[in-house]
């Protein structure tokens, strides 16, 4: 097993520590037993209940564990882990849609044309900063709806 | 739990609960007493402090008494136990080396707690000798009693303090000492009687060396009172069949309505207050205002925002621990300073009609195309990060004739220096001043960048509540708090309790759920005290956790099925409680993971029946918000649940390698 993944193991047997017996219970006995016994056994990070936890320094990885956790483990009822369900869904959305903006050749040529004419004082760069706004507002509309932070 | 005593120990016990609850009425009538200086205007801010000042040290005597009563009846107990001990040991029931093992315990414990109290009282005088240094300070300055004389009497409490906390220190450590012995020797107990092998002794003393010097807490006092208490005393008779009628009820979901009021738009206008009014801000503003130079409103202002800033700011850090510091100053200014009204050109009072904050948030920038549109305007200004700050305020309505709430933006740059404002703006319109000029345009055409950091009113006053509750109960985190909102169930609880009539539960009472560093979760009902300088809470007096949890019951849950009946849900109890009157209670989570707060009024060897009481539950920091912000989503958990199956895969195969070499005999 690689180094990173037992790391993981690290962060997230720390974290169900943090979480509490109420928690550790809900998980089947074997999964938990695999966390404690396949983690780096010199790396024992330690958490700060008082700040959020995706603020302190924990793997993307880490954080995606718990959430496979809480979907299968720590629901208390169907409702629960539908709303679960449809927030992963719905960053799942913005993720792809993050994607397709950044590698859209449409717009990648856009970036560039926007570059090159900036440094040009003509109408033409004017008409270019008249769209510039309107571009913008149109990215930060659709960031406003999906709420992408 | 309730445990037999002898007649002779039960005696001595019922006085020492007589002289205790009377100790409780005196405590509630000096409680009284503050809360009508408080609430009065006779005499000057300082006269009324100094008043108040004086009750108060009267209480934390009467608590000193009180805690030194219930360590008497903590003795009478163990006396009890080392009695029944005893007599177990002539009347040959036990080994000579378990009767060795169960009276150094006994012993053993008698003097942990003797200690634990000690300290407890060393707290409650450095408390009062605070206190007292206060009042001296005052009386000085004051003139009521003569320089030397007032100086003399600080020096002389400054040194007390000083000692007491080296008494103190030297009790911790003998505590804890005690306390690493105790675990010790019951281990090498266990070894001995065969209940562990030598290698799980070596395993355990290892954790053990871990925790050397540190005190037992709380739950661990519990447990070892119960493990002794079990063994030693005597329990009553418990009916298993119970049978009462449920307490009433006022039948309105007040919790249901304090939700829909938190998600209703705050950018437009609505019915209701999304503001949630938090006692404790009225009791910590009112401390801090105590201090508060008194000039000027704007100077008042500053100080009690800046000390409420620090209460907000607790436990956060970086950018989340600024925007709270800013949410205070803004949110203090709102409610007791003087601004002018948007809505009708008025300069008015916080105290008249105050505009209340609902958030503070960061976001990148802000694109306004009229402005941007406007040739030769510098919108510079409004790329920066900037920080809008949303309220609502009370107004009337002409179109609809009613008063409603109505939301007020304001938007700030920050520098070195602080917040500067740059526009204002209303439901319909908003000012900027940028680039020197002030500009109106049409509130819609705000469009702000992204979101990059938030606080809200709901986060800061949870947030209060929590750091109040840490503080006084020190149990350990606080994981969730709900508050009972019944009122009618309250009275009825009340009296249960045997709690005076003057000493109002609405709006008071709690339950809570707290972790402590060792990861063990605490539940317990909890009340407010108004009464005290500083907002205080503790465990609701005639109410007591009894040993049974983990019990399934049913209760209901506030749903009706088609046909009315009452919903049940099927849950287990967390913990259960019993109160004066033998009425019953149990906590549980709810259906939503919530806490749940349950009267049981049916129990038998075949089910538990409770109703369930309403709830409001003050939102945690909890794991979704975490996911949220980060932005977790479906190809994250996939690669989850990948990984988890590799390493399943990997120690299946490793497994069945050992096997094959074993087999083979290599």
């Amino acid at each position: 097993m690689n180094v990173q993944t037992q790391e993981i193991y690290s962060e997230v047997y720390s974290i169900l520590n943090l979480l509490g017996e109420s928690y550790i219970k809900k998980l089947p006995v074997s999964l938990f037993n695999m966390i404690k016994e396949e983690k780096r056994q010199d790396y024992n990070p330690k958490y700060d209940s008082e700040i959020n936890l995706e603020q302190q320094s924990i793997k993307r990885e880490t954080l995606s564990m718990i959430a496979l956790f809480h979907l299968n483990y720590w629901c208390n009822s169907d409702e629960e882990k539908n709303e679960l369900k449809t927030l992963f869904k719905t960053n799942e959305e913005k993720h792809q849609a993050e994607i397709r903006e950044k590698y859209n050749p449409d717009n990648l040529f856009k970036k560039h044309s926007l570059q090159q004419e900036e440094s040009t004082i003509t109408n033409e760069v004017a008409m270019v900063e008249y769209k510039e706004p309107l571009f913008k507002r149109i990215i930060n509309k659709i960031k406003i709806i999906f709420h992408i932070n | 739990m309730e445990y037999n005593l002898s007649q002779k120990n039960d005696n001595q016990k019922k006085q020492y609960e007589s002289i205790i609850e009377q100790n409780n009425k005196k405590y509630f009538k000096l409680a009284e007493e503050i809360k009508n200086i408080r609430a009065g205007k006779e005499g000057t801010a300082q006269d009324r402090q100094f008043a108040i000042l004086e009750l108060q040290i009267q209480q934390e005597e009467i608590e000193r008494d009180t805690v030194t009563k219930e360590q008497a009846i903590a003795d009478l107990y163990v006396r009890e136990m080392e009695e029944n001990l005893t007599q177990r040991r002539i009347n040959k029931e036990i080994s000579a080396q378990e009767f060795s093992n169960e009276i150094h315990n006994i012993r053993e414990y008698r003097s942990m707690i003797s200690i634990n109290s000690n300290i407890e009282d060393y707290d409650i005088e450095s408390t009062i000798l605070q206190m007292k240094l206060r009042l001296e300070h005052m009386k000085k300055s004051m003139g009521k009693v003569p320089k030397e004389q007032a100086d003399k009497n600080i020096a002389e409490m400054e040194q007390t303090l000083s000692d007491n906390e080296e008494y103190r220190q030297d009790e911790v450590n003998e505590l804890a000492k005690q306390n690493f012995e105790y675990k010790r020797r019951n281990l090498y107990y266990q070894r001995n009687s065969g209940e562990i092998s030598t290698d799980e002794l070596k395993q355990k003393l290892e954790e053990l060396e871990q925790t050397k010097g540190k005190i037992p807490t709380k739950k661990e006092f519990e447990e070892m009172l119960n493990d002794l208490s079990e063994k030693h005393l005597e329990q009553p008779q418990q009916s298993q069949e119970y049978e009462r009628e449920v307490s009433n009820r006022d039948g309105i979901n007040y919790s249901h309505y304090w939700e829909q009021n938190k998600n209703q738009d705050i950018n437009e206008w609505h019915d209701n207050c999304v503001y949630h009014h938090i006692q404790d801000f009225d009791n910590k503003t009112f401390e801090y205002g105590l201090h508060a130079p008194s000039d000027t409103t704007a100077h008042y202002v500053e100080y009690v925002g800046e000390r409420l800033g620090e209460e907000y700011a607790r436990g956060a850090k970086g950018e989340k621990a600024e925007l709270a510091r800013q949410f205070a100053m803004l949110e203090v200014q709102g409610r007791m300073g003087d601004f002018l009204d948007l809505y009708n050109s008025e300069e008015t009072s916080g105290y008249d009609n105050p505009k209340l904050l609902l958030q503070l948030e960061k976001v990148s920038g802000l694109n306004i195309e009229e402005l941007e549109d406007t040739i030769g305007l510098d919108t510079s200004a409004l790329h920066q990060d900037i920080y809008v700050a949303t309220y609502e305020i009370e107004e009337w309505d002409e179109t609809l004739q009613r008063n409603i709430m109505k939301p007020i933006k304001e938007y700030y740059t920050r520098n070195e220096d602080g917040f500067d404002i740059i526009g204002t703006g209303t439901e319909y319109e908003t000012t900027f001043v940028i680039d020197g000029m002030s500009i109106d345009v049409d509130t819609e055409q705000v469009l702000q960048g992204d979101s990059l950091e938030k606080v809200t009113q709901r986060e800061m006053g949870d947030r209060l509540i929590k750091n109040g509750i840490e503080d006084s109960l020190k149990s350990g985190k606080v994981t969730e708090v709900a508050q009972l909102t019944d009122m009618s169930f309250l009275k009825d609880f009340r009296e249960q309790c045997g709690i005076p009539e003057t000493w109002d539960l609405n709006g008071r009472t709690f339950i809570v759920s707290t972790m402590n560093e060792k990861g063990e979760e605490d539940f317990d009902i909890i009340i407010r005290n108004d009464g005290a300088g500083d907002t205080e809470y503790e465990h609701l007096m005639g109410i007591n956790a009894t040993d049974k949890s983990g019990r399934e019951m049913y209760t209901t849950n506030g749903r009706r099925i088609p046909g009315g009946a009452e919903e049940l849900d099927k849950t287990q109890t967390l913990k259960e409680f019993m109160t004066k009157s033998g009425h019953r209670y149990t906590i549980t989570r709810n259906a939503e993971g919530k806490l749940g707060f349950n009267e049981i009024f049916r129990e038998n060897e075949n089910i538990i029946q409770g109703q369930h009481i309403d709830a409001y539950t003050y939102s945690t920091d909890d794991l979704v918000s975490a996911y949220e912000n980060a932005g977790i989503n479906q190809e994250d958990l996939n690669k989850a649940y990948e990984a988890l199956n590799r390493t399943k895969a990997e120690r299946e195969q490793t497994q069945n390698q050992t096997k094959t070499n074993n087999l083979e005999g290599r």
